[in-house]
């Protein structure tokens, strides 16, 4: 329902950027808004299922502007001409002052048990550490926004969990096992890992 | 045949017929009368022909039923024409139907080259003889029952198809059926090949021994000409057991193997000065490196261009820390490449598209629309219907149908001949930013193995680091490690530097292949002095397991190190992906995939093979000293095993 919406208003984004260049004194919720950056980000920019949430204050102002330069993925690119570091950076002011929805509580211990439940193991291994079928994604996983986004609707070849197979609790008490799991013993420590 | 007799003589007659039948070798083969009076008179000369019959006929009550002194049986000649061809071994699990073949190689043979194997499944046999071939580059033979061993056998052998492997299988069978025992009639049939011929590529059924030696020849020529491919040899069982003259002399034919092709010189230009003028080429290498040479070859063409090699891993084609070994990065280097160059690449399609898995599935192209893609495979000569091994069509610039490590050098030379010394200069800038890439890689993998070092169950790349810490001042070779994540670890961990130390995969994706290829590559590799490890997984292993006792029985060293994840975890994933799909939970998707409840004794189990065991391990700090113990074991000649319980991959 929600990706419907957006993808209705994707249209809208087209032709939305030169529109916002001339607006570079708007707020950032309009300059949001005129870029077509709600289309996909959402009317809050906390996510829909075509794109990650981006109220996250640890995208920082760098990272935040390359991916608005260079995306991956289905974002369109947008040059200096069309959308100024300044509006960027106007944006981005916006979005961290709105915030990424609160993340349900998560129990480290359930989320262990959930993650073998749930296979996430079959694929990036038992302590999300990765290989072949599936990358790292532990100690450090990616934040929050991004990661529910991406369990949701993968764009590779990750099958998608819906809220139905995987609550959003489920899946926090899972992020807290992934961010519990011990850093690595730094590798000149490790003899048997020497070059 | 059918009209010659109905009474107890028929075997004579047929013996008849199989003399008079062959056709170069019918002034031969008259010796083979197996007829009592032939016999007395010492001479077989002239006496073929239907009164024969007669003559035997009254022979038969109290007939001699010994091989008088001046005859032999067939199958002592198949021994000698099967000697011709230089086999070290023949596997087999014992069947009636090549009894006579059987009881030739022990005697008449000697039991030497070839010796015989004793298998406990054919699957296992042909597996071996898979392992065999790409660890010393010859093929062995294997003999089957016609009918239920070959069953048994066919899995084996498509996944040696698939890998373009050569086996040499002989089936028995008895053709006559005027002549077979009561379990003969289970284990005859009319055409024995049959069932696998669409995976193999040759076969034949002799009907006299001078067909049987070209036949036998031919056969051989076949199997190692590429691509090559198992080819099969049904054996009739009174051809194998009757008897034939001492005086007779059969011809053994000469063995020729072909000089394989090379690219069309043109071609080759063409493809070298696109290599030499692309700014981001890359060489992709499958199932190329044919012999000990490939591996160098591949290397004078890398450097040369200072190209970066995606080693797609059926065969030993590059060393794994050569600063050009970029495998681990490969869609990357497709993306951006201007030139790629296939080298025996079985799935061109899949190297340069993707295919999305999901409910959907979707296929996108990786590589850049303007990248020119040329291929250098056998592939092109020679591809057969029904099975879809050849995967999905890959437009292609230019094709060229030929061997790639033949057509190695020539290209080389064109290549080395077309840089100009600014041109060089150029290459070498890239092969250093390409050298920088490749610490950089090989720097993460070891920072990616220390994750969940310590974890329990040990992480597959705490397994990998304790063998490889174990096995490195050996002379080591890893035999298999098939499904074990298809040796990732140990291929980013290890030095890979000889081009015997990999061996691939089983090429049609039948599990089972890993622990009999082992073995079989064990043997290959014990000849040689060689260390043997196999990073051995326990699904693959209850398939026919009872291939740990031929390597005790035969003394097979074999270091056995097991990624036991307790589950056939490849399927569970897919299990999985249609719940995930389907949206019904993934709770259950375990039921039907895994290997628990009770959880399988490994240890017990080889060591009731008669072999060294240990396990299960499921503390990393146990693992090293276990290998030490197993190590000193297969040291002193013996295969050995410690079962480690492992993360799922
Ligand atoms: C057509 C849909 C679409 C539009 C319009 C769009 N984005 Fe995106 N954006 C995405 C997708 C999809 C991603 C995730 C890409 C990936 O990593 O696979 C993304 C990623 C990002 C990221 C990086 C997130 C991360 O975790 O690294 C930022 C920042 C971002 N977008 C900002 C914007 C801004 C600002 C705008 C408007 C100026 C915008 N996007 C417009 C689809 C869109
Ligand atoms: C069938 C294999 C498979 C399963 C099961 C699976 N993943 Fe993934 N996952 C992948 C692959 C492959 C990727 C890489 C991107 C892609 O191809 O989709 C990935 C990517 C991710 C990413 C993004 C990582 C990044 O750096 O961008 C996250 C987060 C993730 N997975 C979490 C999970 C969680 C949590 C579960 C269980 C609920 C799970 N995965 C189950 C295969 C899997």
């Amino acid at each position: 329902m929600r990706a419907l919406v957006a993808s209705g208003m994707l249209v809208l984004a087209m032709h939305s950027g030169p529109a916002a260049a001339q607006a570079s004194n708007d707020d950032g919720a309009a300059l949001l808004a005129r870029s077509g950056c709600t289309a996909c980000h959402g009317a809050d920019g906390r996510g829909t299922a075509l794109a990650p949430g981006i109220t996250d204050s640890s995208l920082d102002l760098e990272r935040f502007i390359a991916a608005v330069r260079a995306p991956r993925g289905t974002m369109p690119a947008y040059a200096p001409g069309v959308l100024s570091d300044d509006d960027i950076e106007t944006i981005r002011d916006h979005l961290v002052a709105v915030g990424p929805q609160t993340r349900p509580a998560g129990n480290a211990q359930a989320g262990g048990e959930r993650y073998e439940r749930v296979g996430c193991y079959s694929c990036h291994s038992n302590q999300g550490q990765g290989v072949m079928h599936g990358p790292r994604i532990a100690p450090s996983p990616i934040r929050w926004e991004r990661f529910t986004w991406y369990v949701r609707q993968p764009s590779g070849q990750m099958p998608p969990y819906s809220e139905v197979v995987l609550s959003e609790s489920e899946l926090s008490d899972i992020y807290a096992f992934l961010e519990s799991r011990p850093q690595p013993r730094p590798v000149g420590e490790l003899p048997l890992l020497a070059p | 045949m059918a009209d010659s007799d109905r009474d107890d003589t028929t075997s004579t007659a047929r013996r008849e017929f199989l003399q008079t039948s062959a056709i170069a070798g019918a002034a031969a083969l008259v010796g083979a009368a197996g007829t009592a009076a032939a016999q007395t008179a010492g001479s077989a000369a002239g006496q073929s022909g239907a009164g024969e019959a007669s003559a035997a006929a009254d022979a038969h009550v109290g007939d001699v039923q010994v091989l008088r002194s001046n005859e032999r049986s067939g199958s002592d000649y198949m021994v000698d024409v099967l000697k011709s061809l230089d086999f070290d071994y023949f596997c087999a699990n014992p069947a009636s139907s090549f009894r006579g073949l059987h009881e030739s190689l022990i005697n008449y043979g000697g039991n030497q080259s070839p010796e015989l194997i004793t298998c406990c499944h054919e699957e296992s046999s042909v597996a071996m003889a898979h392992g065999y071939y790409k660890a010393s580059g010859k093929p062995l033979a294997v003999m089957a029952h016609g009918t239920v061993g070959l069953q048994h056998a066919a899995m084996a052998l498509y996944n040696a198809w698939c890998d373009r492997v050569p086996v040499y299988m002989i089936l028995g069978n008895h053709n006559d059926a005027a002549l077979r025992r009561a379990a003969e009639w289970y284990h005859g049939v009319q055409d024995a090949a049959l069932m696998v011929r669409d995976f193999t590529k040759w076969d034949d059924t002799p009907w006299s021994l001078t067909h049987f030696a070209e036949s036998a020849v031919r056969a051989y020529k076949i199997a190692l000409t590429p691509p090559m491919a198992p080819v099969v040899l049904t054996l009739d069982g009174h051809l194998q057991e009757d008897p034939i003259s001492k005086s007779e002399q059969l011809p053994i034919p000469k063995l020729t193997l072909p000089v394989l092709p090379q690219g069309d010189s043109g071609a080759v230009e063409e493809t070298a000065r696109w290599l030499v003028e692309a700014e981001s080429p890359v060489l992709v290498a499958d199932r190329y490196a044919r012999t000990p040479a490939g591996m160098g070859l591949l290397v004078e063409l890398a450097e040369a261009l200072q190209a970066p090699v995606i080693d797609q891993g059926s065969r030993m084609n590059f060393p794994s820390r050569h600063p050009l070994n970029h495998t681990w990065s490969a869609r990357a280097l497709v993306a951006e490449a201007d030139m790629i160059l296939g080298l025996e690449v079985v799935d061109f399609w899949s190297t340069v598209n993707s295919l999305r898995d999901q409910l959907h599935r979707s296929a996108s192209r990786v590589a850049r629309p303007d990248a020119k893609l040329v291929s250098i495979t056998t592939g092109d000569l020679y591809v057969r219907a029904n099975y879809q091994d050849f995967r999905r069509m890959q437009e292609v610039d230019i094709a060229i149908a030929a061997d790639a490590e033949a057509t190695l050098p020539s290209l080389i030379e064109a290549v080395r001949r077309l840089i100009s010394r600014g041109r060089r200069r150029e290459l070498e800038a890239r092969g250093e930013r390409l050298a920088e890439a490749h610490r950089q890689s090989a720097e993460r993998f070891r920072q990616g193995a220390a994750v969940a070092w310590d974890a329990s169950p040990v992480s597959t790349a705490r397994l990998t680091a304790e063998i490889g810490n174990q096995i490195k001042d050996e002379d080591w070779a890893l035999v298999s490690s098939y499904y074990s994540d298809a040796g990732t670890w140990p291929r980013k961990l290890w030095n890979f530097d000889k081009p015997y130390q990999w061996l691939g995969h089983a090429g049609g994706g039948g599990i089972g292949y890993g622990a009999p290829a082992a073995v079989g590559a064990a043997l290959a590799n014990r000849d040689m002095g060689r260390f043997s490890v196999a990073i051995q997984t326990d699904g693959d292993l209850m398939y026919a397991p009872g291939v740990l006792w031929t390597a005790a029985h035969h003394r097979i060293p074999l270091l056995s190190v097991m990624n036991n994840n307790r589950a056939y975890h490849m399927e569970l994933m897919h299990v999985q992906r249609m719940c995930n799909a389907r949206n019904r939970g993934i709770d259950r998707a375990r039921i039907g995939s895994e290997l628990v409840d009770p959880n399988i004794d490994f240890a017990r189990m080889a060591q009731g093979l008669g072999i060294h065991a240990e396990g299960p391990i499921t503390n990393p700090a146990d693992l090293g000293p276990a290998i030490r113990r197993a190590m000193a074991v297969v040291k002193r000649g013996e295969p050995a095993l410690v079962d480690v319980v492992t993360q799922v991959r």
